[in-house]
Order: structure tokens, then C-alpha cells, then sequence
């Protein structure tokens, strides 16, 4: 109860301030009144009496200030008084103000931006029950359906393994088919992720078992194309042509596995076990995760792992024994760093970058408060005089930088939620769950812990200034009148070559990033980007092999009839839709005329139709392209790439010679074509492959990607192609068109997102740094009029007084560009990852960003510099 | 007033305070003159430092303060010990002992 007591006297005394002094003035009137009767009563006259009684109180006003110190709260009150005080000096120079705020708030706004991104990324935990045990089995890609049974039926220390195969098709309702994003799921893993049902119910073993054709909607999908309408369940609807039911909705709020399932699912349906794809080794498709049981480390259950693939390497070797002999391990990895992993390295180098730029912010901030610290001396000693402590004096400046401080962590809290917002309409497409980013409560703690830290050091540096000095010196210094002591300048130079050294880690860093970015949209992707256009398609499992090719076939014949179309092609996978190696098919390829290599590097095969090389305008430099004849018959023909020439023949002029293409062939090479990128990176080496025709090779897959010579607007293009597509199947929904311009584009999103990103940071300091350059040389120079007056009224030339300052800031430009490419270079080895085509130590950028900031320094210097030679002696000397 | 007067020792206001409130609640002079009284007139609390210990006290939880009307009808502040301050009390009696025994002690070996 006693807290309660002191609290609430706490209180009164902060806010009743006025009735507690009455009262103790009442108190205090009451005690000298009996103190005087008592002295009367011993005999002294009244008058006596009372002096007396006075003059043993020792002054009431003594007593007072002291009860006031001892009674509690005085350090509120004070405080209270010190942020009244400060917002009265801010009034009087809000240019001061702000300025330090809109500094702070950048900083502080920008870091919160970045640090919003690495929590919402990295920090989070993923958004399933008991997230930590969640596993990734990381099996280079994709691992086949044989190999997820045998895990999951020996696996003793993981529960819930589950399997997860994508596709796309049309869902077709009431209404026309609808192009959908499906994921191909065993029975447990919406459970495992803790999916519940809104209506209906989820996947079970029995609907595995029975081949029941089932499907549980995405409950964004199913309230955008079915407008929430609970009936659905139940509907009968048709899946690339197939009768499916709908089992369910899911709740809202389940986010899928982005690592496993692609940032979005509309239809959720199970993978086929009966299928030909689960029946073979020869099919990659399926992502796999699971559980750790409780108690088991997995350290544990991976060994476990290895074991087992150890004795499954004894039945198959090809599968789980590498080229090089080794046996192919499969690591299980915590499901939250298989997803943010690619992205972690990146994102820590944007906090890192993004903290630079704060410091030199609160560089900048430091510095200000240093000039106004050094222009508010004559009041700071005044106050020491008058009986201020220096303790006293600190908190009160320390109390001016919070208040400043606070605003500036204000205006940043408001500039990162504008931020965030920015940064996820603008950001890369492929950044793992940006749709959970958001300024959260730790993102806000983030924030004012960094608006307190960037108060207390900016705060520092006026209070080292106030207090290192004593009284006496100080009320002798006049500012303008003394030449300021060395020291004072010292902590200024050392900011200002902070800054320049933090500019140029930023700058470099930029450079090379934008240098990197055009080295690689300096790359020739090897085809004409520019008036094609790519449709995606999925011809379903009611085509059958046959039905599928012949589809093909009038597809192209019936496209090349819309107005404004010109050359059609489809193949499996056109350029620039996948990253390296991620799809569809590889096998092993050798010469004809010598021996299965039994292990080696496989190289992805590509069923591609007539005219394909033609209507991507790639080249075909030795040999010719496929021809209608080369697609009756037997098809064993292909065009093969200079990579693989190479490596099979030692030479690219092999037109004519003949491959085998898995336990396929001989197959005759009947073209080299001239090497284009088909993967989406502009930055690898052109990967080995092989183009064989579509209607003997491809056709038993419904993958298929249409490739169109137009120039026409996707829209206008639109209707007329699904129009064509409809008369031949009028439930074959259209996926979204895309220029291969716009794809090529997206290929570089993330560079040009980063270059753009740093860019910013970049030119946001470099502004900071030529306005901190500017703004400390024209301060010293005040500092240091009368010196300069007297300098030419004793015959210095203006030249030799613009020398002196531009001596000055040349030699701290000097050093921070010194110190900052020293730095810049330690750091550069960060840059590793994202720097592509120029070194990370490229001489011309260093060298050009050196030589810009340099000219920076001294331009900025000479204003300054000019307007200290043009001091008129007589005026300096007279303005005593 | 020819008495020796004695010069409070630093902190042990704070005791006799205390102590002089074990008996009664009292308001400030009659805190003063009981002090006085009870030490015969050897220990004068000089007022100036009466009233910042009494709020001391105060914002330490040790005393509690009411309004109460004196035999002259005048409103005065009273002071009253609160439970805390029973066992600061002690405590600090108890210290104050084990220091003036020491004390004591020293001077007393000759």
C-alpha cells in the first residue's frame, strides 16, 4: 500500500503543484505564529518575539526551495520545465529545428522502412502452428513421387511428410473457365500447415485411396469468382476438363508454403497416386515438407535421412549417387530458411546500407546541434553562473535533443509506414513473403529505440562541448572574437570525415550495383524480345497424347489467322519463363557412335514445334530449323545448342551427326542453333540443351507456352486469341499474356530493384554530405571572421585567404575519401553476391566516385571559401 | 536560553522524527517542541531543517499527513507515522545504536 501512498503524493506534487506550496506555506505561518507566542510566553516583546522566531527559521523562503528539492517529483518538474524550455528555443529558431527533425526523420524513416522489410522477412515466424519444427526436404529442385513414399513410410523421426506437385489450368463453373493456379497436394499437408475449413471439409487418406476428384478452394479465389457464395461446396465443376467436386473453402488467412506452393494457390487438389508421374523416378515435380517430432533435433532426424537414402542408393544408383561418385544427399532444412534464404544475405546489406545512411543523417544532426551548442556558449555559461550544475546544464540539453529526437522518430514511424506501402508496390516481385510485411509493435520499438539512441548521440556532442570547458574561459571566449580552439573544430572534422567516408561506402556501392545492372542488360538474350508475346496454356489430361499433339497442331494453324499475328510456335517452356534448371525435363545425351556414360550431366530437353527457332528470331548458323516433315514419322531429329556441340563433339558444325537422348535415338542433329538464353538469367552461361519436336516428344505433358510474332496491344490480341482457342476448346481458359520484353524485364527486377533502392540511399547521403560540407566550412568560417578580417587588413590577398579555406576542407575531403574507399573496399566483398559483370573493386567506379565527391567538397567549400575573402576588415573589426 | 546545545548528527533527524511520532500524531512545531522537551532542551531542531525532513519523510512513504483542527480552531497539518515508517524506525534505531555503542566504545578506551 505504501507505493500507492508515495505514488499518489508523486502526482500531487507534479500536478497540484500550487495547493501543495499553499499548504506548506500555511504550515509554515502556523510555526513561526506559536513559535512567537512561545517566545513571548518566555518574556520577549511581540516584535522580539517574532524577529526572533524569523531569524530561527533561517528565511522562509530558504526552507521553502528546500522542502521543494526533498519533497519528491523535483526531477519531473524539471523535466517539465526543460521541455518547456526547449520548445521555447525551438520557436525562436525553428529553422534549427527543423532541420534536425527532417534529418532524423529520413534516417530514422528510411532504417524503419528496411528494418519493417527484414522483420516482416526474416524475423517473423512463419505463419503455421508450432512453425519452428517445420521442415524442407531440399532436393535441388524437385524430388519424385517413389522417393516421397520412402521417406515417408521409413522416416521414424519425422511426422506429416507431405508432397506438393503445381500446375496451372481452367477451372470451369457456371460461367467460362477460369485460369488457375493449382496445387497438387497428398492427403495431410493442409493439416500439417494448420489449414481449417470455412465450409466443407479438407483432404483425407480416403479421398487418396478412392481417387476421389476433389478440389478445396482458396478462400481469395473462391470470394473473388464465386463472389463468397457459401453453395459452392458440393458444385460440381470441371478441372482442365475434368468432372471435380468441391470439397471445401479454406478459411481465410492461411498463407501457403511460399518455398513449396509459389506465393499463390486458387484451387487445392490431391496429387494423383496412381498417376504415371508417381509411378516413376524419371518425374521430378514434387516439393516435399514435414514435421520434427517432438524432442527430436535435426541433426537426428538427418541422419536418419542419410541412412536411408544410403540403402535406397543400393536399388538406385543413377537417383541417389551424384556423377562425381558421392552419394546425393537430401538436406532437411527448417522451412523458414529454405524460404528467406536466398534473400536474407541481401536484405542484412540494405539494413547495413540503410544504417549508413542514419549516420550520416545523425552526422549532420550532430553537427548542427555542435553549432548551435557553440553559438549558445555566452547563455550555457550564464546559466553556469547564475548556479547551474553541469549536470543541470546536460540534462537540459540532453532533454532539447530528446524532444527533437522524438519528433524526428515520429515523422519516421509516419515516413515508413509510407515506406512499406512504396516498397511493396515498387519492390521485386520474388521477395519471399512481402506480403506480410508491415509496420508491426517491434517495428515501432525499432524505430524509437532508434529516435532515443540518435537523441542521446546527437545530444553528446553539445554536452562534451558545454562541459569540458570551464566557466571562466568560456564568458572570456566571444563567439566571432576569438578564433575557436582546436579542439571544438576536431570533433566537427572528425563528423564531417565520418560523413565523407560513409558517402563514399554508400556511393561505391551504388556504382557498382548500377554498373553491374547494365553489364547485364548488355547481355544479348540470343532471340528477338521485341514483338513477341507469350500465352500459356494447359492442355489437360482429357487430351490424349494423340488428341494433344493434333491440338497443337490446329492451335497454331488456327492463331496465325488472328489479325495481327504473324509467325506461331509453342514449346513446353518458352525463354525467360523459369530460373536455371528448375524445369522439365533432363536426361542424359551422348554421341551416337559411343558408349551409355551410365552417370553424368544431364541437360534439359525442349519439344518445341515447327517454326520455333523462326518465330523467336533466334539463328541457326550451321544446319537448318525443324520442317512439317520432320514431325511425321518416327521424329527422331533435333537442333541442339553450341554448349552441348561442344562438350559432345568438340565443335559446333555437327549438323548432321548423330545423339542419343536418354535411352532414346539415334536421334540426327539437323541444326545448331546460335545460343540464346532460354533460362531467365541474363547473367549464367547459356545452359546445355536439346530441341526435339513437340508432337512425338512433348505431347504426353500439358504444359504448353505459345509463343506469337504481334506487335498488336495485348489487349486488342486478347479477344481475338481466346476466340481462336474457344472454337477449339471452349474450356481451355488463357493464361495472362506477357511480352517476352516485359519477361526478359522481369528477369532483371530484382538488380534494377536493388540499383534503384541503393541508388537512392546513395544520392540521399551524397546530398546530406555536400550540404554537411557546405554548412561546416561556412560555420567555421564565421567562427573565424575577425581572424580573416585581420588577415587582410594586414595585407593577406582574398586569394590567400580563399586558399586557407579551401586548404582546409581539401584536407579533410582528403581523408574521408581515404578513409571511406578503405572501408568501402573491406566491406566490397559483401557486395559478392549481387555484383555481376564488374569487379567488386572496379577501379573507374571508386575512382569516379571519388573524383565526383571530390569536386563536391571543393565546390561546396569555395561558396564559403568566396564570401570569407570578400570580408571587409573594417566592418568585421567594427562589428564589436 | 544558556543551555549547551548539541548539533543533530546527520540523519538522525530523521530518527527522532520517527520516534516523536511513535507517541502521537503530532503537526510540525509540536513535532519541534517535543523534541526539544524530550532532550531537555540540548537538542533544537533548527526549523529550515524540520520541514524539508518532514517531506522527506514524506515522499518516502514513512509518514502520512491529515488535516486536523488544533485547540486554538486552527487547521494544521498532522503528522502520523504509517506502518513503513514503524519499521524504518527500527531499523534505523537499531543502527543508530550499534553506531553510538561503537562510538561510545572508542572514546572510552583510554
Amino acid at each position: 500500500m505504501n507505493w500507492i501512498r508515495r505514488l499518489v503524493w508523486r502526482f500531487e506534487v507534479l500536478f497540484s503543484k500550487k495547493r501543495v506550496d499553499q499548504e506548506l506555506d500555511e504550515e509554515l505561518r502556523y510555526h513561526l505564529e506559536r513559535e512567537a507566542q512561545a517566545n513571548v510566553a518566555r518574556g520577549m516583546s511581540p516584535e522580539a518575539a517574532r524577529r526572533a522566531a524569523l531569524l530561527d527559521f533561517g528565511g522562509v523562503e530558504k526552507t521553502k526551495e528546500e522542502v521543494r528539492d526533498t519533497r519528491g517529483g523535483r526531477g519531473l518538474d524539471d523535466l517539465a520545465q526543460d521541455v518547456r524550455y526547449a520548445f521555447r528555443g525551438f520557436k525562436r529558431r525553428p529553422g534549427f529545428a527543423l532541420m534536425a527533425v527532417g534529418l532524423m526523420g529520413l534516417g530514422i524513416g528510411a532504417s524503419s522502412t528496411i528494418y519493417s522489410v527484414v522483420d516482416g522477412v526474416l524475423l517473423e515466424a512463419l505463419p503455421y502452428p508450432d512453425p519452428e519444427s517445420l521442415i524442407y526436404v531440399d532436393s535441388e529442385g524437385s524430388n519424385t513421387y517413389p522417393d516421397f513414399l520412402a521417406w515417408q513410410e521409413n522416416l521414424s523421426t519425422v511426422q506429416d511428410l507431405s508432397a506438393r506437385a503445381g500446375a496451372d489450368g481452367s477451372l470451369t463453373g457456371q460461367e467460362g473457365p477460369v485460369r488457375v493456379r493449382i496445387s497438387l497436394v497428398t492427403p495431410r499437408f493442409l493439416a500439417l500447415l494448420g489449414g481449417r475449413p470455412l465450409f466443407g471439409r479438407l483432404f483425407d487418406e480416403e479421398d487418396q485411396r478412392e481417387n476421389n476428384p476433389v478440389v478445396v478452394l482458396d478462400y481469395g479465389f473462391w470470394v473473388r469468382n464465386w463472389g463468397a457464395d457459401q453453395e459452392v461446396v458440393g458444385e460440381q465443376l470441371r478441372l482442365d476438363g475434368e468432372p471435380v467436386v468441391v470439397a471445401g473453402v479454406l478459411a481465410p488467412g492461411f498463407t501457403p508454403p511460399e518455398h513449396v506452393t509459389g506465393p499463390e494457390v486458387d484451387v487445392w487438389t490431391l496429387f494423383d497416386a496412381q498417376g504415371w508421374s508417381a509411378g516413376t523416378r524419371e518425374s521430378k515435380t514434387l516439393r516435399t515438407l514435414g514435421r520434427l517430432k517432438p524432442g527430436v533435433s535435426l541433426g537426428v532426424a538427418q541422419a536418419e535421412m542419410d541412412a536411408l537414402n544410403a540403402s535406397l542408393a543400393e536399388d538406385f544408383p543413377d537417383h541417389f549417387i551424384r556423377e562425381d561418385g558421392s552419394p546425393k544427399t537430401f538436406p532437411l532444412v527448417p522451412l523458414r530458411d529454405a524460404t528467406v534464404k536466398s534473400v536474407s544475405s541481401t536484405l542484412m546489406m540494405l539494413l547495413g546500407a540503410v544504417g549508413l545512411l542514419l549516420l550520416i543523417a545523425c552526422a549532420n544532426v550532430a553537427n548542427l546541434f555542435l553549432a548551435r551548442g557553440t553559438s549558445r556558449a555566452d547563455e550555457l555559461s550564464l546559466r553556469g553562473a547564475l548556479g547551474a550544475s553541469q549536470g543541470r546544464i546536460a540534462r537540459q540539453l540532453l532533454t532539447e535533443s530528446t524532444v527533437l529526437a522524438t519528433a524526428g522518430g515520429l515523422l519516421g514511424v509516419a515516413m515508413a509506414v509510407l515506406g512499406v506501402e512504396v516498397f511493396k508496390r515498387f519492390g521485386p516481385g520474388d521477395l519471399p513473403r512481402l506480403a506480410e510485411v508491415a509496420v508491426n509493435p517491434r517495428v515501432l520499438a525499432f524505430s524509437l529505440i532508434l529516435a532515443a539512441v540518435t537523441g542521446i548521440l546527437c545530444g553528446a556532442f553539445p554536452i562534451a562541448q558545454a562541459v569540458r570547458k570551464d566557466l571562466s574561459s568560456k564568458l572570456r571566449e566571444v563567439p566571432g572574437r576569438t578564433t575557436p580552439g582546436r579542439k571544438g573544430n576536431r570533433v566537427r572534422d572528425s563528423l564531417l570525415v565520418t560523413e565523407l567516408a560513409l558517402t563514399v561506402v554508400l556511393l561505391t556501392g551504388a556504382g557498382l550495383l548500377f554498373r553491374s545492372l547494365l553489364e547485364r542488360m548488355e547481355v544479348d538474350p540470343g532471340f528477338h524480345t521485341a514483338e513477341r508475346v507469350v500465352l500459356p496454356l494447359e492442355v489437360g489430361d482429357t487430351y490424349s497424347v494423340e488428341a494433344r499433339a493434333q491440338f497443337v497442331t490446329d492451335l497454331r494453324a488456327r492463331l496465325e489467322n488472328v489479325p495481327g499475328v504473324g509467325r506461331v510456335a509453342a514449346s513446353w517452356v518458352t525463354p525467360f519463363m523459369f530460373p536455371p534448371g528448375t524445369c522439365c525435363w533432363a536426361s542424359r545425351i551422348w554421341p551416337a557412335d559411343s558408349e551409355d556414360p551410365g552417370t553424368g550431366k544431364n541437360t534439359f530437353i525442349h519439344p518445341v514445334t515447327e517454326d520455333y527457332f523462326a518465330t523467336l528470331g533466334v539463328e541457326i548458323p550451321f544446319g537448318r530449323e525443324f520442317a512439317a516433315e520432320d514431325f511425321q514419322g518416327d521424329g527422331m531429329v533435333a537442333v541442339i545448342n553450341p554448349p552441348l556441340a561442344r562438350r559432345l563433339f568438340g565443335t559446333e558444325n555437327v549438323a548432321g551427326r548423330q545423339i542419343m537422348v536418354g535411352g532414346n535415338g539415334p536421334v540426327t542433329v539437323i541444326g545448331v542453333e546460335a545460343g540464346h538464353h532460354h533460362w531467365a538469367s541474363l547473367e549464367s552461361e547459356v545452359d546445355e540443351g536439346v530441341y526435339v519436336p513437340y508432337q512425338t516428344w512433348g505431347s504426353w505433358f500439358g504444359l504448353l507456352h505459345v509463343v506469337l510474332e504481334s506487335g498488336v496491344p495485348l489487349q486488342t490480341l486478347g479477344p481475338g486469341l481466346r476466340a481462336g482457342i474457344a472454337e477449339l476448346d471452349p474450356e481451355m481458359a488463357m493464361g495472362e499474356l506477357v511480352t517476352m520484353d516485359d519477361f526478359v524485364s522481369r528477369s532483371l527486377a530484382t538488380p534494377r530493384f536493388l540499383a534503384i533502392l541503393f541508388g537512392s540511399f546513395a544520392a540521399v547521403a551524397f546530398l546530406l554530405a555536400a550540404g554537411g560540407v557546405y554548412a561546416s566550412i561556412l560555420y567555421s568560417v564565421g567562427q573565424r571572421r575577425r581572424e580573416m578580417g585581420i588577415r587582410l587588413a594586414l595585407g593577406s590577398r582574398p586569394n590567400q585567404v580563399t586558399r586557407l579555406v579551401l586548404g582546409r576542407a581539401g584536407a579533410l575531403g582528403v581523408v574521408g575519401l581515404g578513409v571511406g574507399v578503405a572501408v568501402a573496399l573491406a566491406l566490397s566483398r559483401l557486395l559478392s553476391g549481387l555484383v555481376w559483370g564488374v569487379s567488386v573493386t572496379d577501379a573507374g567506379t571508386y575512382g569516379g566516385v571519388c573524383v565526383v565527391l571530390a569536386i563536391t567538397t571543393l565546390t561546396a567549400s569555395w561558396v564559403p571559401a568566396f564570401r570569407a575573402s570578400r570580408t571587409d576588415p573594417v566592418e568585421t573589426l567594427k562589428a564589436e | 536560553m544558556g543551555k549547551k546545545k548539541a548539533d543533530l548528527l546527520q540523519g538522525t533527524l530523521d530518527l527522532l522524527i520517527l520516534k516523536t511520532l511513535t507517541l502521537e500524531p503530532m503537526h510540525g512545531w509540536g513535532i519541534s517542541r517535543r523534541i526539544r522537551q524530550l532532550s531537555d532542551g540540548v537538542l533544537e531542531v533548527g526549523q529550515g531543517s524540520l520541514y524539508p525532513a518532514l517531506y522527506r519523510l514524506k515522499d518516502r512513504g514513512f509518514v502520512k499527513t491529515k488535516w486536523a483542527i488544533s485547540d486554538e480552531d486552527r487547521r494544521v497539518k498532522v503528522y502520523h507515522l504509517t506502518r513503513s515508517g514503524r519499521q524504518a524506525l527500527k531499523a534505523e534505531a537499531d543502527g543508530f545504536r550499534l553506531f553510538v555503542g561503537a562510538v561510545v566504545q572508542i572514546l572510552e578506551t583510554s
